[in-house]
């Protein structure tokens, strides 16, 4: 678990059936689909009857749960290869859903950054989501110069794939990108990079 | 005090960019008209909130101050928005409610404080706006955002002096709503927009450990409309150049580097932050405007020596941590040094110069 | 913009018109013809009220548009049996009359982030909903008004909606008899959809009720207690601590009410319990607080330390407030 300085990054939930909704949509990538099992698990076979569960077997460490969110008996079950086909088919299902629904998330911290920037655009509250992190803290990061985003940094400096500057990782996170901030590591001396670190992934 | 100041006289072309080489400068009257934010030989960071209430005849005589520079710096701001469409103003889309509280903020302010310049003429919500500075006349219905050329906050802070935040309240929390921000320092707004109080100052250092911020919340969250508050703040920043943004750095960060003990007189600007904070009436939002004034060490010395003398202590005293945070680490022993110069030791008055016994610039 | 004396406004009866035979709609300019202060769909006004008995202070919601600053109004519906406030606005005061109002103040704001705005109201509680359609018609809003009357005399209001907004307005109780069902109303939203109730105590808990058995969290659920809220009770006695004041409170008033009628102030809002701005400290109790409010926490109210003078009172022989 991760617990930083960090005052913008956003503070992770532990998934758990919320009793007060009538449906449920459930969305994990990677190593997300443990604490996506987990939930299934403590939900009352009623609770399951009415969940929806999209999972992306697309992962930064390898890790795949697609078998034993398949073997989970009675759920509705989307699998999808990648990330942006999951976040589209979530896409889908909240352009339809009803008041009552809760929504969980799972994954990467890009992960859950993006499915929320969604669910924000469809107006649930932050009492009607429950978001838990699992796996590594990779950062996606947010090129204030150029405004391309870059997953899965682990390094403090790295040069920026959209327009080839080198790029410190500041310890500030905007949900609304979600996304850290890049800036030109050497803005005041070119070539004078700060020291290489991990970032605290 | 008189309630009333001095016509202004207006200059209308100056720059504040390396392209236009940078003839932005201050008149004698203009430094000392200044919010000048040291009342103590030693700079104590705290949120120094206040009542904005009219105070001398200087930058706290109105409720939104404008000076010599206001046409060049409407000039700047129309050039920077020309220059980067959608870095400089952004605004969500819940937030017209809040545009409209405040253009009809700043207009009201302006009509009344400046009817020299200003008129503002309503006929139910049929409003008639005149900006003689500018040579602007213009009939809208308020609350119609189709009967204007902009959306509401774009079309009346092109025509204002400093940079505009709203805050949207929800949760009882503070949530950056809009912006228009041509001169702001070292952040990105559309980094920054849709951030909680707590997210958007989480790089400054100390608050929070402080506890500074939890009642800077609570007390901005019980504000209401007719009750505005101000608090000064300040940085130093290098050449007279407004626009320091993240996306920009590259092109300004350098300049920190050619600063020495003998040319910081001249490239080291003061940069005071005047923040005079509403409730907005409709929407329940608050505006939290940066007001920045530049004046560099060189003209302090030259028209406001008291002042100089006290930026000299208040700087040579800081705290490192802040001096990292506000970005001058590189050339804050060059600006001290020069400052020592014209520093003699002699006793400052304290308390801020438009309050009663405060700093008054010197002769 | 016109200024206020003593934290109220002197505004001028410009017109009253009767829209039922229980409520009057009085529109109110500023005495000297400048702008009012600017307000926000959904929020009310405190009318200070000569009455025979004393100055009654009641709250009345803003039904005139937020756009326009050159006139308030409101609906007043008669209550015989209260205080006598509605009674005396209906009997003593007159067009060209001269009232004290405070400035406009917000607890039944609109949702920004509502993708739908759904109303419900009974009665006179659909005077905030005037002035919040104005607004969201403004933004190009989505909305739906569902109005319960007790008969087509008291449907006034509700035609004038439905002239402005059509179908988007349904009047329950008008001529067809038609009946309101609130479960069928709140059923199968889409997301983001916010609810509006404004009504008799039994509507706005029926909307909560429903509201919560159909999944919503209360964030998209919002009301206003436009009745009484009951403040009302036996005598008992308080001090105030500053200036060592003792005053009765008799059983037909509230303790804000016996302290401002004893020349003192306390900071106040709603008068209903319901926005925390008269919270005041208790310093010294002999006997139980009788917490009426909404505001405070069950752990505020268990310490009795604290107590909301707009409604709540006391049983006891000494109590002593910081005030």
């Amino acid at each position: 678990m991760l617990i930083t300085g960090i005052k913008s990054r956003p503070v992770y939930d532990r998934l758990a059936p919320m009793a007060s909704g009538l449906r449920h949509l459930a969305i994990a990538q990677g190593s997300g689909g443990q604490p996506m099992l987990r939930l299934l698990a403590d939900m009352t076979p009623a609770q399951r009857g009415v969940a929806t569960v999209v999972y992306s077997s697309e992962s930064f460490t390898g890790n795949s749960y697609e078998a034993e969110l398949r073997a989970v008996d009675g759920i509705d079950l989307r699998l999808c290869a990648s990330n942006v086909e999951a976040l589209q088919v979530l896409d889908d299902l909240l352009s339809t859903a009803k008041m009552g629904t809760r929504l969980y998330l799972a994954g990467s911290e890009g992960f859950i950054g993006t499915a929320m920037q969604r669910a924000t655009e469809y107006g649930l509250d932050r009492d009607e989501i429950l978001r838990e992190h699992a796996g590594s803290f990779v950062r996606r990061v947010w090129c204030a110069h150029c405004n391309a985003y870059t997953e899965n940094v682990t390094q403090r400096i790295f040069r920026c794939p959209g327009c080839g500057l080198d790029l410190v990782v500041r310890d500030h996170y905007s949900s609304r990108l979600a996304a850290f901030q890049g800036v030109k590591a050497d803005g005041e001396v070119p070539g004078e990079l700060p020291e290489i670190e991990e970032l605290d992934t | 005090m008189t309630p009333t100041a001095e016509p202004t006289a207006f200059t209308t072309d100056e720059t504040y960019t390396p392209e236009g080489a940078y003839t932005f400068r201050n008149s004698r009257e203009g430094v000392r008209r200044l919010p000048f934010p040291f009342p103590d030989d030693e700079y104590m960071y705290s949120m120094n909130l206040e009542p904005h209430v009219p105070a001398g005849d200087g930058a706290m005589r109105a409720a939104f101050d404008i000076d010599e520079h206001y046409i060049s710096e409407c000039h700047h701001r129309a050039q920077m928005l020309e220059a980067m469409p959608g870095v400089h103003y952004l605004a969500l889309p819940h937030m017209m409610e809040a545009q409209w509280d405040l253009l009809e903020l700043i207009f009201e302010s302006y009509a009344r404080d400046y009817p020299e310049h200003f008129t503002l003429t309503k006929t139910g919500n049929e409003w008639h706006w005149q900006n003689r500075l500018l040579g602007i006349d213009d009939t809208f219905t308020f609350g119609d955002p189709t009967t204007l050329p902009l959306e509401p906050m774009e079309y009346a802070t092109r025509q204002a002096q400093g940079e505009f935040v709203v805050l949207e309240e929800r949760d009882n929390d503070l949530v950056i709503g809009a912006g228009m921000t041509t001169q702001r320092a070292d952040y990105s707004l559309r980094f920054n927009l849709g951030m909680r109080f707590f997210e958007f100052h989480g790089p400054v250092p100390k608050l929070h450990e402080m506890g500074i911020l939890d009642r800077a919340l609570k007390f901005l969250l019980r504000m209401k409309p007719g009750h505005p508050v101000r608090r000064v703040n300040w940085s130093l920043t290098v050449n007279p150049r407004l626009e320091t943004s993240v996306e920009t750095l590259p092109e300004w960060a350098p300049d920190r580097a050619t600063v020495d003990a003998e040319n910081a007189g001249e490239r080291v600007y003061l940069r005071i932050e005047l923040q005079p904070l509403h409730r907005l009436p409709r929407s329940n939002a608050i505006v939290f405007p940066v007001r920045t004034y530049l004046v560099s060490l060189a003209e302090l010395v030259e028209h406001a020596p008291d002042w100089a003398k006290r930026i000299h202590r208040a700087l040579a005293s800081l705290d490192p941590e802040l001096v990292d945070y506000k970005g001058f680490h590189r050339y804050h022993a060059a600006a001290v040094a020069w400052l020592a110069q014209h520093d003699d030791g002699a006793p400052l008055a304290t308390g801020y110069p438009w309050a009663e016994g405060g700093i008054q610039p010197g002769d | 913009m016109t200024t206020a004396h003593h934290g109220a406004l002197q505004l001028k009866v410009e017109r009253i018109e009767a829209v039922t035979p229980e409520i009057n709609r009085y529109t109110l300019t500023a005495s000297d013809g400048s702008w009012l202060p600017p307000f926000s769909g959904g929020s009310h006004v405190t009318v200070l009220i000569d009455t025979e008995t004393g100055t009654r202070r009641n709250a009345y919601s803003l039904m005139s548009s937020p756009y326009d600053a050159s006139q308030y109004q409101i609906a007043v519906r008669r209550v015989e049996d209260g205080k006598g406030g509605s009674v005396a606005m209906h009997g003593r005061v007159h067009e060209g009359d001269v009232v004290p109002v405070t400035i406009p103040a917000n607890l039944f704001p609109l949702s920004k982030h509502a993708r739908h705005h759904v109303f419900i109201a009974g009665g006179v509680g659909v005077t905030p909903i005037f002035a919040q359609l104005e607004e969201l018609s403004m933004k190009n809003g989505s909305f739906e008004v569902h109005l319960a009357v007790r008969g087509p005399e008291h449907a006034t209001l509700g035609r004038e909606l439905r002239e402005r907004y059509g179908d988007r307005v349904s009047v329950y109780g008008d001529e067809d008899a038609t009946r309101l069902d609130i479960a069928a109303v709140l059923a199968d939203r889409p997301l983001g959809t916010h609810v509006y109730v404004c009504g008799p105590a039994r509507m706005i808990d029926d909307v909560i009720d429903q509201a919560h058995r159909q999944g919503w969290t209360d964030a998209n659920i919002h009301f206003e207690r436009f009745e009484d809220a009951g403040s009302t009770g036996e005598p008992f006695t308080v001090t105030l601590a500053k200036s060592g004041a003792t005053i009765e409170v008799s059983p037909d008033q509230s303790l804000l009410e016996a302290v401002e009628e004893s020349g003192f102030k306390l900071p106040y809002l709603c008068r209903g319990g319901a926005c925390g701005e008269c919270e005041t400290e208790v310093l010294e109790l002999d006997g139980t607080l009788d917490h009426r409010d909404d505001w405070l926490s069950e752990r505020d109210r268990a310490s009795n330390a604290i107590i909301m003078p707009c409604v709540s009172r006391a049983s006891c022989t000494r109590l002593v407030i910081n005030a």
